[in-house]
Order: C-alpha cells, then sequence, then structure tokens
C-alpha cells in the first residue's frame, strides 16, 4: 500500500494526486458563495480542455487553433435538442459526440497528410467558416443565439434529467469528473503504444513513418480523441450558462484560450494544462471581479493629471482594464522566464 | 516612490469605501475590454454622472438634481459596484451572481450586450433581484416574461415600428410609392434582430417585398452584397452597421449607382461625425434612428446642461448610449424613491408602478412606463436626417427641426 501511494505519475505521488483529488472534492462544501464555486468550476472546465488540446497538440504536436469549433458543436447540440427538440443532455450527447467526430475528421482527414502548417491554418479557417454559418442560419437561431427556456426541477433526479441545476454544486461535480475523465483519457493514450506514436511523429515525423508508424491515421485518432473530450467540455457549458451564442462558443478567441491554457501550464504534460487553467483561470476572474471597475470614478481626472492620476485611477478600479494589463504582463513574464510553462517553474524548484 | 504611496492610499480609501453601511447598493455590468470597450466605458460615464447627479445637488432642471440622495429616503445615497464583462454572456452570468450573493446589490443594471444580458438577467430572476437595462435592445429579453427585468430602452422591435410609422406617415404625406423593402445587416445579433423585425412587419406596413442581406463583422469588401441590393433594387433600404462599415457600404452604393429613395440606418453609425467627414455630400439624406441628439437640448431641457457635464468628464458629446442608460438609471432613482422598502419585491412593485414624463429625461421617448412583461412601451426613438453634414431630428414631429428631404436625390445630382 505505501509502495503503491508512493508511486509517481508524471513526478507527482499517487498520495499527493488523492489529497489534491479530495481537495478539490471537498472544496465546494467549504466555498459556499456562488462566485468562488463558480471560479473553481471555469478552471476545471478549462482544466478538462487544455488537457484534451494536449492530446493532440502536447503528445502528437499538432498545434490547433480551431477548438472551439469542438466546443460549439457540444454547446450547440445541447443547446438545439433541448430547446427545439426538447431531447434531454443524455440523448444530446451521443449526438454531440457523433458531430464532433464528423467534423474532427473532415478537418484532420485532409490535412494530416499534409506536412507543416496545413492542419493549424486548416483548423482555424474551417472553425471560422462553421462560425459564419452558425451566425446566419436562424435554425440555430443565427447570430442571437439560443437561450434556454428555464425549467423548475421536481427533484434530482428530474434536474439531471433536464440537466438544469438552480444550486452550483451538481454542476461542480459533473466539471469535476470531465476533469477527471481529461486525466484519465490523457494519461491512458500517453502510457499506450499509440501515445508512443504520436510522441514519436512529434519528434521525428520521417523516422516514425518509416518505422511503420501510420502518420496521418495516428493524428487524426488523436484529433478525435481530443475534439470528443472538448464537445463534453462544449455541452457542459451550455447546461450551465443556460445560452449559446456563436462568438462565446466557436470564435477564435476561445481557441486560443484553450491553447494558451495548455501551453503556459506546461505543453505535452498530464498535469500541465491543469496547473495552467488553475492559475490562469482564478486570476483572470478575480482580477476581474475586484478590479475592472469597483468604485465609480469620473475619466476627468486622468486628463492632466500625469501617470500618478491614471495610477491612482486603475488603483481606484474606476472602470479601468488593470486586470487585462495585469494578466497580461502575467503571460509575459512566464513566456520570458518559463517558457517550459509553469509546470517547469515548479519542477525547478523541486 | 510617490506613485506607490498614491496607490496605497488610493487602496485605502477603497477598503473604507466598502464599509459604509446606510447605502442603496447598485450593481452595474457593462463592457470595459473586448470590442465594444469604448463605447462601454463611455455609456458606464454616462450612468456614474446620473448616479452622481442623483447623490450629489446640482442646479439641473432634473429629479433628483436639486437634493443629495434619495429625497423620500432621508438622503440615502447610491453607491456602485462596476464590473467588466468583456460582451462574455458566462461573465456577466457569474459576475451578476456575484453583486447579488456578496455585494448584495439591490438592483443591477445592464448590461450593453443583449447577448449579456440574457444569461445575467436569469441569474437576476433566479435570485428575484431587480435587473434594468437602458441599451440592451433585443425583443426577445422582454417576451420571456422574467418578473424582475426591465427594458426602459426601446427594443429593436420598436426601432423597426418606428422605422415603419415614419415611412408610412411620409407615404401619406409625400404620395410616394413605396413595395419594395431590403434589409442590409451586419451579421451580429444586433444587426440580425432589425431584418427579424422587418419580417415581422413590412406587411402590415403596406410593402410586398422584403429581401434581406447580411455581412460579416469587420468585412473590408460589400461589392457582392450591393450588386444583389441593387437588382433587387428596393425603394426604402433599412441598414444596421457599425462605423467603419456604414461609410463603407456607402461608398460602395454611390460606386456602383445603387440609390433606394431612402437609407433609414438602426444607431448612431450614419450620424457620426466620422461618418459625414468620409462621405461628404454622400452622406446627405440619409436617415439614422437615434434615442439622442443634441438638438434635443432645445426640446428636453435637462439635455443641454448633462451634456456639459458628460463632455467634461469623456471629452466628448453624450451619444446614444450612455444618454439611454442615463435615462435607465434615473428611472431606477425614480423606483427606489417610491419603494415602500428596500426589500426587492418592493423595488419590482415601484419600478411596476413607474410613470415618468417624458419631458423629465433628456432621452425622446414619450415616457417611461412598463407593461406587464416590463418593456417601456412609451419608447419611441427619434428619427434624424442629414442635411448639408449635420444631423437634424425630423420625426417625431414634435420634436423635428427640419422638413424631410424625400426621396433622396440620386448621387450625380448633390
Amino acid at each position: 500500500m505505501r509502495a503503491w501511494l508512493g508511486h509517481r505519475v508524471e513526478g507527482l505521488p499517487v498520495a499527493a494526486i488523492a489529497a489534491l483529488g479530495i481537495a478539490l472534492a471537498v472544496y465546494p462544501l467549504v466555498a459556499t458563495l456562488p462566485f468562488w464555486r463558480h471560479v473553481v468550476i471555469m478552471s476545471m472546465l478549462y482544466g478538462a480542455m487544455g488537457v484534451a488540446w494536449n492530446i493532440l497538440g502536447g503528445l502528437a504536436g499538432q498545434v490547433s487553433f480551431g477548438h472551439a469549433l469542438y466546443f460549439g458543436v457540444g454547446a450547440y447540440a445541447a443547446a438545439y435538442c433541448y430547446k427545439v427538440l426538447g431531447l434531454a443532455p443524455l440523448v444530446s450527447i451521443p449526438i454531440a459526440l457523433a458531430v464532433s467526430c464528423v467534423a474532427a475528421v473532415l478537418v484532420g482527414l485532409p490535412t494530416f497528410r499534409l506536412r507543416g502548417h496545413y492542419f493549424v491554418l486548416a483548423s482555424v479557417f474551417i472553425m471560422e467558416g462553421i462560425h459564419i454559418v452558425v451566425s446566419n442560419w436562424d435554425r440555430f437561431g443565427a447570430a442571437i443565439g439560443l437561450e434556454y427556456p428555464v425549467y423548475k426541477a421536481k427533484g434530482f433526479a428530474d434536474a439531471l434529467w433536464h440537466g438544469q441545476f438552480q444550486d452550483k454544486l451538481p454542476y461542480y461535480y459533473l466539471a469535476f469528473l470531465l476533469l477527471g475523465l481529461a486525466l484519465v483519457v490523457f494519461r491512458a493514450i500517453q502510457r499506450s503504444p499509440f501515445g508512443m506514436f504520436l510522441v514519436a511523429i512529434r519528434e521525428e515525423q520521417d523516422a516514425a513513418q518509416s518505422l511503420g508508424v501510420n502518420v496521418a491515421r495516428c493524428k487524426l485518432y488523436a484529433l478525435v480523441a481530443s475534439a470528443a473530450i472538448t464537445t463534453l467540455c462544449g455541452t457542459f457549458y451550455a447546461q450551465y450558462v443556460l445560452y449559446v451564442e456563436p462568438s462565446s462558443t466557436m470564435s477564435l478567441v476561445i481557441s486560443l484560450e484553450i491553447c494558451f491554457i495548455a501551453i503556459l501550464g506546461g505543453i505535452g504534460t498530464l498535469w500541465g494544462p491543469v496547473l495552467g487553467a488553475f492559475v490562469i483561470v482564478p486570476v483572470t476572474e478575480l482580477l476581474r471581479a475586484y478590479l475592472s471597475g469597483r468604485i465609480a470614478l469620473d475619466m476627468s481626472a486622468l486628463a492632466d493629471g500625469g501617470i500618478a492620476a491614471w495610477l491612482e485611477y486603475y488603483a481606484r478600479g474606476g472602470g479601468g482594464n488593470l486586470d487585462i494589463l495585469a494578466y497580461g504582463l502575467m503571460i509575459m513574464l512566464i513566456a520570458r522566464f518559463q517558457p517550459a510553462g509553469v509546470l517547469g517553474f515548479l519542477r525547478r524548484i523541486d | 516612490m510617490r506613485y506607490l504611496a498614491t496607490v496605497a492610499a488610493a487602496l485605502a480609501f477603497a477598503a473604507t469605501a466598502f464599509a459604509q453601511p446606510n447605502e442603496i447598493r447598485i450593481g452595474l455590468l457593462y463592457p470595459t475590454s473586448g470590442a465594444a470597450a469604448k463605447s462601454g466605458t463611455e455609456t458606464l460615464e454616462g450612468i456614474k454622472l446620473a448616479y452622481d447627479i442623483v447623490n450629489g445637488s446640482y442646479d439641473i432642471p432634473l429629479p433628483f438634481a436639486k437634493t443629495a440622495g434619495l429625497p423620500n429616503k432621508g438622503g440615502i445615497k447610491i453607491r456602485l459596484i462596476i464590473e467588466d464583462h468583456g460582451g462574455r454572456p458566462e461573465r456577466g452570468q457569474a459576475i451578476a451572481e456575484r453583486m447579488i450573493t456578496q455585494e448584495k446589490v439591490h438592483l443591477i443594471q445592464g448590461a450593453f450586450h443583449s447577448a449579456v444580458a440574457a444569461p445575467a438577467s436569469q441569474v437576476a430572476e433566479k435570485y428575484g433581484i431587480p435587473f434594468v437595462t437602458g441599451s440592451s435592445e433585443a425583443p426577445t429579453l422582454t417576451e420571456r416574461g422574467f418578473k424582475t427585468f426591465f427594458s426602459v430602452t426601446p427594443t429593436t422591435e420598436d426601432i423597426a415600428r418606428d422605422f415603419f410609422t415614419f415611412l408610412d406617415d411620409l407615404r401619406k404625406e409625400k404620395g410616394v410609392p413605396m413595395k419594395n423593402l431590403s434589409v442590409m445587416h451586419v451579421n451580429d445579433n444586433w444587426g440580425s434582430s432589425l431584418a427579424k423585425a422587418a419580417e415581422g412587419n413590412y406587411k402590415k406596413y403596406g410593402f410586398d417585398k422584403l429581401t434581406t442581406i447580411s455581412y460579416p463583422v469587420q468585412t473590408a469588401d460589400l461589392r457582392s452584397e450591393v450588386l444583389r441590393l441593387k437588382s433587387d433594387a428596393p425603394d426604402i433600404l433599412l441598414q444596421a452597421s457599425f462605423d467603419a462599415d456604414a461609410i463603407l457600404a456607402v461608398r460602395t452604393y454611390q460606386a456602383l449607382g445603387f440609390a433606394p429613395k431612402a437609407i433609414l440606418a438602426m444607431g448612431a453609425s450614419f450620424a457620426t461625425p466620422d461618418f459625414m467627414k468620409a462621405l461628404g455630400k454622400n452622406a446627405d439624406h440619409a436617415f439614422s434612428h437615434t434615442k439622442f441628439d443634441p438638438t434635443l437640448i432645445e426640446k428636453r431641457r435637462a439635455s443641454g446642461a448633462v451634456n456639459k457635464l458628460f463632455e467634461a468628464r469623456t471629452g466628448r458629446s453624450l451619444w446614444d448610449a450612455p444618454a439611454r442608460e442615463f435615462t435607465a438609471a434615473l428611472v431606477i432613482a425614480d423606483a427606489l424613491n417610491r419603494a415602500k422598502s428596500l426589500s426587492p419585491d418592493d423595488i419590482i412593485q415601484a419600478l411596476r408602478e413607474t410613470n415618468v414624463d417624458g419631458a423629465d429625461t433628456i432621452a425622446p421617448y414619450k415616457g417611461i412606463k412598463f407593461n406587464e412583461k416590463g418593456q417601456n412601451v412609451l419608447a419611441t426613438g427619434l428619427i434624424t436626417q442629414i442635411h448639408d453634414g449635420k444631423h437634424h431630428p425630423v420625426w417625431p414631429k414634435d420634436l423635428a427641426a427640419k422638413a424631410v428631404v424625400f426621396p433622396a436625390p440620386g448621387w450625380d445630382k448633390r
């Protein structure tokens, strides 16, 4: 037993993983305010998406700037099935996964045979294309989006069937499960021969191919696995926010946020994206909540007050964007001093 | 070092400000980052100005200006809790929930983007806290029939109704037939809602054909769209565009010889100084639907003074969105002042009983009165037309400053 607890999963002892997992599971029971739960829910959601992105981007070295497509497919499938077809999330999830698989194959099949940056370009263009189509398609609410009818559930089972909860707690544990699932899938792939093929492709595609690795097919499978988890995250998002619209579900901004999490956390590692998400998401949310403009101040003092006036304006949170400045600074510092991501920094301390 | 001291002093100030007990807390949910950062920040300044006027003592002919604080409530002051949502629905939702559960706000005002107002007001409805918007104009917001949601602004549905009523008046007055209508719009939720509203109304107002053409946000070329318009040859064009694409569109109309009898634009993009500067004579005769115009200063007695205060803060004249949210803020102050207590239910009841005369606002609205869905039924806008590089209100008649030029002369006859 003791030996097993001391076993390390990518540098982290099993005992520590269990402790962190339990801490995360107990957290919402201590933090009862919705906002504090929300911050961790979003961290887990983005963590799961970062881990999913990492299957393709980290293991196989195929950078996707279009992952919001799969997120959007999940969100829209859930919202459309619920609002228009009256289908419960449990029914819409397989539909969402099927659509997202098809989308992944359509993106991957032609581009993975090519070398270089074609996949990166295709991932962006196809996402933007679908974004424009959805923004124009009345069936999907066009640019206005789809808003869920709010459902007042009778009991927990009913709420689960409708995927709508009044309280944040069930959402919290669903996000927890999503993150767990993403980590298990990543780890399973990483340790399988398939995962080794992916790493071989990343390191030296020609050598891998000459040793008999079917490069295009391996990349495609990695994309499908990655897209499937991202789609699950999308359905969760739709059920959580109860509103989907094109620009906050399948735009480049969301895609970049997903890969930022993985890259800044530590690309190609198991824990990197989780760490990235748990640094970036709370920092963004807290900076915004406490610095983006808490106290009313007018802009007039800025005209002739010089830097001191600006600093005071920002310090008082006078509607300025100090949160975004701080976020930018954080990204620059990580990129400058820790290109291996936050995880690399922790490893060095170790 | 001096800066550090300033920062420290400011933080200390911030800390003491939170401790004030006897106050009304209003959460403001607006974008100060993202694509609408600039408009959002100015809108926020308009709102802050309104609450400063309520809290302080100003010599302006507006309710609550002369007295400091709310008179019926013993001069109680309003404190604002402001947070940026950057145009993201999930953020707006989280912020609304945080404001309600942690900041214990009595009321939320938001959100500029209709896409953020929708989920954020869902949260407010869940907690039974009133949510008032002065600028989110998607008609779907009030159609949900929420008990806590109030919209002071005209919706796009109302804007379309204004356009159609105005066109109907013109048709009768000038005897010019109008049968064929087109809508040209930027493809976001604001633009598409105009197309939707036109679809629902065109037959009722005597048009027999409608074509809608949309183009992507931040486009660089509109030739194919304009060629389609030209082949449809509508009598009237309704348009929803942002600043840069409004200019591009009119240039393309002229280049390709597309000349409808009138262009009616939603929002302020066809009446900005940049628009008139860039297009010169070709800007003339375009109509805009707006909710504020500096010429209102003669018709709405408080507008001039408010405009001056706004200019002192931002260096810009008051415009549509800040003026509308300013108006909403005063409606909120009025309801808070009348409310029996500061419990959410009493505030909602007071909002429901709102009856403000248009003359007591700076907006062109006939007044403010909510229907059972929380929509202001007296929210009419103002239609302006450009003459010689300046825009003038032409509708409704009682606020008109100049006669209408219709149909517009062709591009070569200007």
